[in-house]
């Protein structure tokens, strides 16, 4: 165990999860303090079955509720500003989030807007010169697969850039017959995300006991759900539902540490690739902790126990426990390739990344970080992760 | 995995660790808006000098926040109490503070937390506060600096006040009464005399495997008791050797605040349930309650969750020891291993440290469980809210024979435990 030291650990987020736990939603906004909540989702969630339903269960809990049903795919600053002030003529009280990405993103910066009562948001992002304070009650219902910031403290609307643990929403409801079957690349890679930033915190360098139980119980979760919420067969909405809670912890893990290397090379990546930063995390994953392994102050060995669990930890000796981590996470990948019709891409190449983009992909990377702790080995992780090079075991 | 059909999670507190994060207070204040704070504390916190501690560094760091301008109240009684609660609370008002910090242990801090319901409610009468649910809006700032590793009362989300004028306690759970902030820092606990240490450390041990072993447990919580375990394993006795070791000392103050998360979420079982009552009847300090009750707990309840007992062996024991014993022997290993720690914590205080209740005693030396009392306790137990949480159901002659064991510091015979 590493000890801890200097250290500030901040999850504002509660987690109600499992069956009916939406039937709570009255309940958490009343210990909230908030009587009349405005949701917000999308209208490709609302033409799914589940939604309407959803949305009904709450109406008939005799709660006064607003609805807004036009989010977009993306965050806009003009969705912003018109929900703000629909919250304000309506006399709302609290905000509710159904959905994923898009409709998260655009709950916390209406909830900074409303609480500060202000259009000009600029002086608040992560640039700017203000700090974001208590703001008003906010509740999460993750209903689809996301970004992998869902339940985190950033935001993201159009070009502001927003970081602030106050933006975490106070309640996540994760209720297993909110989730639809969706596109499994977009679950993939929402899943991706979050195993991405719960197993960086857990390797480091930043290791605390607060990020590493919730590290912990999400690597745990995803390893042995992700599968089975792929699959579609019979224990398939346990499976979704684990996952989403587990989606959950990585947010509030990730909060509380800096952004790890595989998330940063994906971000480099993600500007010339043809799929999604959660997709890129997990190509690069396996080679971030490949390298990783080599540098002092990461536990790449550590992650054996919650993804294989106290037996198969305690019998493998400390010298091979990286390998078996690498292999465990290559095999859960090709688990999904195949459980995709070979349709996840595996390597850079299959997200049309061509050799002589990775040097400048590098140089992007030190430029934006103080890479210093990573230094030469990016290119080289790149490289590796082109053509899917082979990792030696041993 | 296995995983409850249902399960909440909440671990709200801004936990700031270290050696020196008393110096933050200033920052902190400003960051919740607030200039003028009232301290509350006890008399015993404040003879140790540790008060001094705090407000040293708010006087050096921020001029204006001179202390006299607020206010350190230390006239907190063991017992939280009512008549203490509004005088602070007039103490506050007429000060003009702003914000709470409170500086000790569970009684301390259930005291600020009602004071902070007078202050922020304008109440006249707390009972109209009472319950779960009567409090609709955030209170005042408030900041827990805990002096033990014990209680993780830092993170709970309840308040017991009470009434010795009417005869009467009251309950209150709010997540508005969660401090905002809590500060543990190394030179908090740094003098904490040995059997103090080793008594809390055992408690703070038993809130983290009760939440782990007993019914209402989840993924987090029990992410939350296995790090607690860990750093306990590492750091205890550690600092029983070496009581001036910070890192240690740091240690066992997040391994409490861990504990307390996973114990807050999770709830306890019959540990808690007879430790309470032994408190209740005989005045016995919490942690002493639990480091003599923990073992016989996990023993009565074995042939309910010997599994969850069994997987404690990793984070109690080590690698090796996991490694090494026989997966049917695990459980039971885990049993002796906290025995054979509550056996080095006794002779490392020579004596002090009781492996059972015949052998409590007062500061002069009486014993403080006459056997005699025994079916009082039993009896009580009964009342306990814990009681349902625990994974056997615990009759009061099961209770009863529990009791003896523990008096006499003999092993359960586990065939005359009443199965269900």
């Amino acid at each position: 165990m590493v000890e801890p030291e200097n250290n500030t650990f901040l999850s504002p987020v509660k987690i109600n999860a499992g069956t009916k736990a939406l039937a709570h939603v009255p309940f958490e906004l009343a210990a909230m303090g908030a009587e009349r909540p405005l949701l917000i989702t999308t209208k490709v969630l609302g033409k799914k079955r589940v939604i309407p339903r959803v949305i009904d269960g709450l109406r008939n809990s005799g709660m006064p509720l607003g609805i807004y049903d036009d989010v977009g795919d993306h965050a806009r600053l003009e969705t912003v500003l018109r929900l703000a002030e629909l919250f304000q003529n309506g006399g709302f009280d609290a905000i509710i989030a159904l959905g994923s990405g898009s409709v998260m993103h655009t709950a916390k910066i209406l909830n900074l807007a409303v609480t500060e009562k202000t259009h000009d948001l600029v002086p608040f992002t992560a640039k700017g010169d203000r700090t974001i304070g208590r703001l008003k009650p906010y509740m999460a219902i993750p209903a689809s697969s996301g970004d992998g910031y869902e339940t985190t403290s950033m935001a993201f609307v159009e070009d502001l850039a927003f970081s602030s643990l106050m933006l975490m929403p106070g309640v996540v409801m994760v209720d297993p017959e909110v989730f639809a079957p969706e596109d499994p690349l977009k679950a993939i890679s929402g899943a991706m995300s979050a195993l991405t930033h719960a197993v960086e915190g857990f390797v480091g360098p930043a290791k605390n006991p607060f990020v590493d139980a919730y590290a912990y119980t999400a690597i745990q979760m995803i390893v042995h759900h992700l599968a089975d919420a792929m699959g579609g067969g019979r224990g398939w909405k346990a499976a979704r539902f684990a996952v989403a809670a587990a989606e959950t912890m990585a947010g509030c893990a990730f909060s509380n540490v800096k952004p790890g290397l595989t998330h940063l090379l994906a971000w480099a990546v993600g500007q010339k690739a043809t799929c999604s930063h959660g997709l890129c995390m997990g190509i690069l994953l396996p080679y971030v902790l490949d390298h990783l392994s080599t540098l002092n102050d990461f536990f790449v060995e550590s992650l054996l126990l919650p993804m294989a669990g106290p037996e198969t930890f305690a019998i493998t000796a400390g010298e091979f426990r990286t390998g078996k981590v690498l292999t465990l996470i290559q095999e859960l990948q090709y688990a999904l390739y195949e459980s995709t019709q070979k349709m996840l891409p595996m390597t850079l190449e299959d997200v049309g990344i061509k050799k002589d983009q990775l040097k400048p992909m590098a140089a992007l990377l030190a430029d934006c970080t103080s890479s210093d702790v990573y230094g030469e080995g990016c290119l080289m992780i790149l490289e590796r992760a082109l053509t899917g090079d082979p990792i030696d075991l041993n | 995995m296995e995983l409850p059909a249902y399960y909440e999670f909440c671990c709200r507190v801004k936990t700031i660790s270290g050696h020196d994060v008393l110096e933050k207070i200033p920052e902190i204040l400003g960051g919740l808006g607030a200039r003028l704070p009232l301290i509350i504390t006890d008399k015993g916190v404040l003879e140790a000098g540790l008060i001094d501690v705090v407000t040293s560094v708010m006087k050096d760091r921020v001029p204006c926040l001179r202390i006299s301008g607020g206010s350190v109240e230390s006239d907190v009684p063991p017992d939280s109490d009512l008549t203490v609660v509004n005088r602070l609370a007039g103490v506050y008002r007429e000060k003009g503070c702003d914000a709470i910090i409170a500086v000790g242990g569970g009684s301390v801090l259930d005291t600020a937390k009602g004071v902070n319901i007078v202050v922020s409610e304008n109440a006249t009468d707390l009972m109209a506060f009472t319950g779960t649910g009567a409090l609709k809006r955030p209170l005042k700032p408030l900041i827990a600096i805990p002096t033990t590793s014990g209680t993780g009362s830092e993170v709970t989300l309840v308040a017991v006040i009470a009434d010795h004028e009417k005869r009467r306690k009251m309950f209150f759970t709010s997540y508005f009464l969660l401090p905002d902030v809590a500060l543990l820092d190394s030179r908090m606990t740094l003098s904490l005399p040995p059997a103090i240490t080793a008594a809390t450390a055992m408690g703070a041990l038993s809130h983290s495997v009760e939440a782990y072993t007993c019914l209402a447990k989840n993924p987090l919580s029990d992410a939350f008791a296995r790090s607690a375990m860990e750093l306990m394993r590492d750091n205890l006795f550690n600092v029983m050797d070496q009581p001036d070791d910070k890192g240690g000392r740091l240690s066992l103050a997040v391994a409490a605040n861990l504990s307390g998360v996973a114990f807050s979420n999770a709830m306890a079982g019959m540990v808690h349930t007879l430790g309470h009552s032994v408190g209740a009847v005989c005045r016995v300090p919490h942690g002493t309650c639990m480091a003599i009750l923990l073992p016989y707990g996990l023993e009565y309840n074995l042939h309910k969750n010997a599994q969850f007992t069994s997987e404690l062996l990793l984070p109690l024991g080590g690698e090796q020891i996991f490694a090494r014993t026989p997966k049917h022997h695990r459980a039971e290993k885990v049993i002796s291993v906290i025995r054979d720690w509550n056996e080095r914590l006794f002779h490392l205080t020579k004596n002090k440290h009781a492996r059972c209740f015949k052998e409590v005693t007062d500061p002069e030396g009486n014993a403080m469980v006459p056997r005699d009392k025994l079916k009082d306790i039993a009896l009580k137990a009964m009342g306990d809210g814990s009681i349902f949480y625990n994974p056997e159901e615990l009759d009061v002659d099961d209770a009863m024979m529990v009791l003896i064991h523990a008096w006499e510091g003999t092993p359960l015979n586990r065939d005359l435990i009443r199965k269900g």
